[in-house]
Parts: structure tokens; sequence; C-alpha cells
């Protein structure tokens, strides 16, 4: 276990330095300096060369990038430029990093809430009414782009129905967890719903595999009751490819984070990633996307991890 | 009188896509209790059809057509689903080939044979506990303790076969059924399992339901025999009578692709032709296609599977009675 851990944590280390220098160098090929957007009309060349020699950004792209990563493994995310001059990112990061968090976590639960119940319900009644209706709702949910199902519910719940929590906006958990909970309640339901579909989709097929194998039939020939069929034979070995999508896709989650961010208005390192790009702040920008990528490694060996843990085939550092 | 299990005029068929495939076709057969009665034909045969049929396991598409399944008296098709899952790993038990396949993944050997003592005893968590490790004992598992919490993955193929035979046995059936118990391992581990089938048949005194593709086990283990064709039974005798006088020219095909053990020196034979689309069956016998001795009869109408002596039937036209017998060797 220890061996397999540190053997992953190792691997991680050329992914981290592939990451950081693509989004780096992508960053830079953009065209667009934070200087130019700081000067905004008064663009004196002067003015913007010695702007510019100042920040180091006059460097060979190289030489930068190096700068950019020593600074990285002593734990300096750098200086914004342009979002909040003068502010270290590691602080920007860290004010709103608790929100993303917060809104992927809320979306995560509400899709395994809807998610497994229907995907097992569905492969149990397959070709059934209620497997159908599910079926298309899912199909619906994955084709809704979340950004417009969330228009859709702040037009539905704050515009219609008047509610304060539906239009948008964040209340800091200091001023209540059942405020601030309510306020996140859209935002993760716009961003679930497609991820709901997904998994649903996923769990269904995975249900019906699961069903059709012969263990289940030895089961049934032993007389084993079907409510027990179901959860120990079918549901558990269903889960195991479950879970794998489930963290392949908490990028998505990550991903849509960002636009749902934008669309309720809530101050996350989504709304901050935007309003880098919109402002070319590079080391806001690279340090958002970084720790996007960290979040989705560690991710990833989490549910690895889990998936040792239900499926006793596979079992790490050896031992048999 | 009647015996362990009296199957009468079994019709099991699938209803496919590409028509309604005869699986099992009209059988009639009786096992009596503490028998080892063996069930031998090709792949496609109605072999597992037939065991799943007396397990009311078959599923959609398939349908249990017609006849009566009396298991000690009392017919199984008229049983509710309920009722079977009170007789099913309890009274009739049944060995499923692939034995990897045949056992959850994500679950101990221990707490599966465990759980079928749970829907079929009274013991307590740490009795039914104590009880499957016995059994692992019983099949010959050493270190059964430890081996109980195993994973069947960590097993062997011969050991994996023997947690699913206790997992069989765990509530002294009356009837156990086997398809193709030994398929997936090598001949020694076979004839250890065959062995362990014998004895437990003695100790617990249940009737054995064998389905297998080999003549050679069933001569060893079996004192009846089934051959099945293409849905149907084409012959039933004792093992002894069924070696020395093969009536259906089918069971002598099949006695003729077995290698002989001294001067080998022969060619094997083997049967020419493939086994009839069970969707599209023949006119007349559906042998009669790869039969050497088919006549005009034989292509235009079934034969019944008739007494030719006591103990002795098949369904074949051609079998010769003994009196006509020519060419016989007495």
């Amino acid at each position: 276990m220890i061996v397999f851990l540190s053997k992953r944590l190792l691997l991680a280390i050329p992914t981290l330095l592939v990451a950081s220098f693509l989004i780096f160098s992508l960053v830079h090929i953009a065209p667009g300096d934070p200087i130019q957007v700081m000067l905004g009309d008064f663009q004196d060349p002067e003015l913007i060369a010695r702007l510019r020699h100042e920040m180091g950004l006059d460097l060979p792209l190289l030489q930068q990038y190096f700068h950019w990563l020593g600074n990285i493994v002593r734990g300096d995310l750098g200086i914004s430029i342009t979002v909040q001059r003068g502010a270290s990112v590691t602080d920007l990061i860290l004010q709103r990093f608790a929100v993303t968090v917060e809104l992927a976590f809320f979306s995560l639960i509400i899709a395994l809430l809807i998610a497994i119940p229907t995907g097992i319900i569905s492969a149990l009644r397959q070709n059934k009414l209620s497997d159908h209706l599910s079926r298309i709702i899912a199909l619906l949910g994955v084709s809704i782009p979340n950004f417009f199902l969330g228009i859709l519910l702040i037009l539905f719940v704050g515009v219609y129905l008047r509610k304060p929590w539906g239009a948008g906006g964040y209340v800091p958990l200091s001023r209540g967890l059942l405020k601030n909970l309510a306020h996140m309640f859209l935002p993760a339901v716009a961003l679930g719903t497609a991820y709901a579909a997904i998994i649903m989709r996923m769990m269904r097929s995975a249900m019906l595999d699961a069903m059709s194998q012969d263990f289940v039939r030895t089961a049934r020939a032993m007389g084993i009751a079907p409510a027990d069929i179901v959860r120990r034979d079918i549901v558990k070995n269903a889960l195991i490819p479950v879970v794998t999508v489930i963290g392949n896709s908490i990028g998505y989650l990550l991903g849509g984070s960002i636009v749902t961010e934008t669309v309720f208005r809530l101050p996350g390192m989504g709304n901050l990633v935007i309003m880098g790009v919109f402002r070319r702040d590079f080391p806001v920008i690279q340090a958002v996307v970084l720790i996007i990528v960290v979040v989705r490694i560690a991710v990833n060996l989490i549910v690895d991890l889990t998936y040792g843990f239900l499926d006793p085939r596979i079992r790490y550092g050896g031992e048999r | 009188m009647s015996g362990l299990l009296d199957v009468e005029g079994l019709v099991t068929r699938f209803y496919t896509e590409e028509g309604v495939v005869k699986a099992v076709d009209g059988n009639s057969f009786r096992l009596e209790e503490d028998e080892a009665l063996g069930v031998v034909g090709e792949s496609g045969s109605g072999k597992t059809v037939t065991a799943l049929s007396i397990m009311r396991l078959i599923e959609a598409p398939g349908r249990i057509e017609a006849g009566r399944i009396l298991f000690r008296g009392e017919d199984l098709l008229k049983k509710s689903e309920r009722e079977m899952r009170r007789i099913r790993g309890k009274d009739l038990s049944m060995v499923f080939q692939d034995s990897l396949s045949s056992l959850n993944p994500t679950l101990t050997v221990g707490a599966q044979i465990a759980r079928v003592l749970k829907h079929h005893t009274r013991l307590s968590r740490r009795a039914r506990w104590r009880r499957a490790v016995e059994l692992l004992a019983a099949v010959g598992i050493p270190e059964p303790a430890k081996r109980a919490s195993h994973y069947p993955h960590q097993l062997s193929g011969g050991m994996r076969q023997r947690a699913l035979i206790a997992m069989a046995i765990s509530c002294n059936p009356k009837l156990l059924i086997l398809d193709e118990p030994t398929t997936a391992l090598d001949v020694t581990i076979e004839a250890q399992i065959f062995e362990l089938i014998g004895e437990l048949k003695e100790e617990f005194g249940m009737g054995v339901f064998l389905i297998t593709h080999d003549l050679s086990v069933v001569a060893s283990f079996c004192s009846r025999v089934i051959i099945m064709y293409a849905g149907k039974i084409v012959e039933e005798a004792g093992v002894h009578e069924l070696y020395a006088h093969p009536l259906h020219p089918y069971t002598r095909g099949l006695l003729r692709s077995i290698p002989p053990l001294e001067g080998g020196e022969a060619r094997l034979q083997s049967i020419p032709g493939e086994v009839p689309d069970l969707i599209n069956l023949p006119p007349g016998c559906n042998f009669s296609p790869r039969c050497a001795l088919a006549d005009e009869r034989c292509w235009q109408v079934e034969p019944e599977l008739s007494g030719i002596t006591p103990g002795h039937r098949a369904a074949c036209w051609r079998a010769e009675r003994p009196a006509m017998a020519g060419g016989g060797h007495d």
C-alpha cells in the first residue's frame, strides 16, 4: 500500500512538470499581455517597455518559465498583475478555493443522489416505463449545457418565484450554514445535472452487465433472496466501473464550475480564472489551472485507492 | 411409485428474434433416490437447459412450455417463485461449470457459503461462518479457516470448484445437479473432484444429475446414462448396457470418438456433419442428416423414444432388437 502510494506520487512529478510547461506556453502564446490591458488607452511604448522589464516579461520565455517554476517549488505562486494589482496569487486562490470546492462537492452529492438510485431502478426495470423515462431525462440532462440550465433556474426560481436564494450570489458560511447552502443549491443543481446523467447511464449499463454474470445465476440457484442478490451481487459489482467514471469526470466538475460560477456570480476559482483571462493576468491563470491539475491528479489517486477497496482482485503492494 | 425426480414431457423453448429455439423438446426421464444419472451430449443438445428448467432458472426469452417436473412427488412447475427460492440451494442444488465466473468476485468464499446458510437455516452469524469453514474442510480444502476469508481469485481453479461444491451441498440437498463441473480443470484435479462428489453422494445420500460431454467420466461415476441430441433424449440405459450394446447410431458415434486405452493404434472417428439448427430442425429424425444408416423413413418420420430391452430405451428406427441383431458377438 505504501509502496503503491509512493510510486503514484513519484509518477505525479513528471505529469505536473509537463502540465506546468503546457500551461505556461499556452498562456504566453495567446495574444495580448497584462501591460496592454493595464494601460488601456494610454499606450506609451516607453512605459510599456519599462513595465515589461520590471515584471520580467522581456526575458526569454524559457527563462521566465524556470523562474516561475522555481517560485512554485518554493510555494510562491506569484503576484497578480491586473486582477488585483500587487495581491499574492496564493491569497487570491485561498479566498476562493473553498467556494469552488463547496460547489463541486455539493454538485457531486446531488449528482450521486440522483444518478445511483435511478441507474439501479432503470436497470432492474429494463425496458419498462420507468426505465424509458429516466433514460429520456438523462439524455436531456447531458444535452442541456449547464450555463443554460443555470440561466433557466435563475429565471424560474429567482425571477418568477422571487426566492432570494435563487438569484445567484454567494453568502459566506459565517452568515449561517443554511443561507450558504441555499445559495449554493441552484448552482450545484445546474452543475450536477449533466454529471448525474452521465453517472446514471454508466450505472445502468454496469448494472445490466453485472446482472448477466454467472455468479448472479449461482446466487439464484442457491435460493438467495432477490434483494440480497441486487445488493451484494449486482450493485456491488456494478459500482466498480462507476467509481472510475465518477473519479475521471471530477475534472468535468472543475471545468464546469468555471462557467457555473460566472452564471451565478460565485466568487470561486472559476470566476478568478475568467477574470485572469480577460485581463491577461498570467500568474493568476497559470496558478489556477495548475491547481486544477493537482486536484485532478489527487482525485485520480483517491479513485484508484477506492477501486482497490471495492474490487478485491486489485491489491496494491503485491501481497496475495 | 415415484423417483426422486420425474421429468415428464418437458418442453423448453427460447423465443429469439431469429425464431423459436426448441432447446428441450418433450423429454421424460426419472432419477431415483441416491442415483447418479449422467447426461451426455454435444454443446447445444439441451443438457444445460434441462438442468436450468429443473431449477426453474430459465430466463426470458426462454420459457418452459409444457411438462411436469416432479421433485419428491411435487410438481416444481406449479410452485411460486417464493416457494422455489426455499427449494433452491436447499433440497435442490446446482454446481456450475466455470468456477471463476460463477463466484462473486467481491465476496470471500466463506461469505458466499455463509450467505446460502443464512437464507435456509436459522444459524447465527458466527455459526454460519463456522459451518462454512467446516464445509470447506469437508470438500478437502487445506487450511479452511484461512481460505474462507479469501476471495475467489486467490484460489486455484480446483479449489474454487471445491468451494462451489461446498456452497451447493451446504444445506444437504436431496438432488445435486452438476453442469460439467470439471471442464475448466486438468485431469488429475478432475479425478479428485469426482472422487469427492462420490464420497459426498455416499455421505449425504443425495441423487446426482451429472451433465457432461465426456462419456468416460460417466462410465466411472454414473449408474445410468441419458444421451441427448438436438434437444431430445435419443438413448437411455444403464452404463454397462450402454457401453456394451449402444443402440442409437449417435451413441455409437460418441463411443467411437473416445480414445481406447489399449491398442490405441486405430484412428479416432468423429461424427460427420454438425448439430442441426434448433430453430429449423430437419423433418423426421433429428440425427438423420448425419446418420449413415438413415433411410426414407428416418428422413420423414420422427422415431419415438421406446423401450428396446428392459431398462434400455432408444429413439431410432434402426435400433436393433437383440432378437434380430445380426452380427452379434456372443
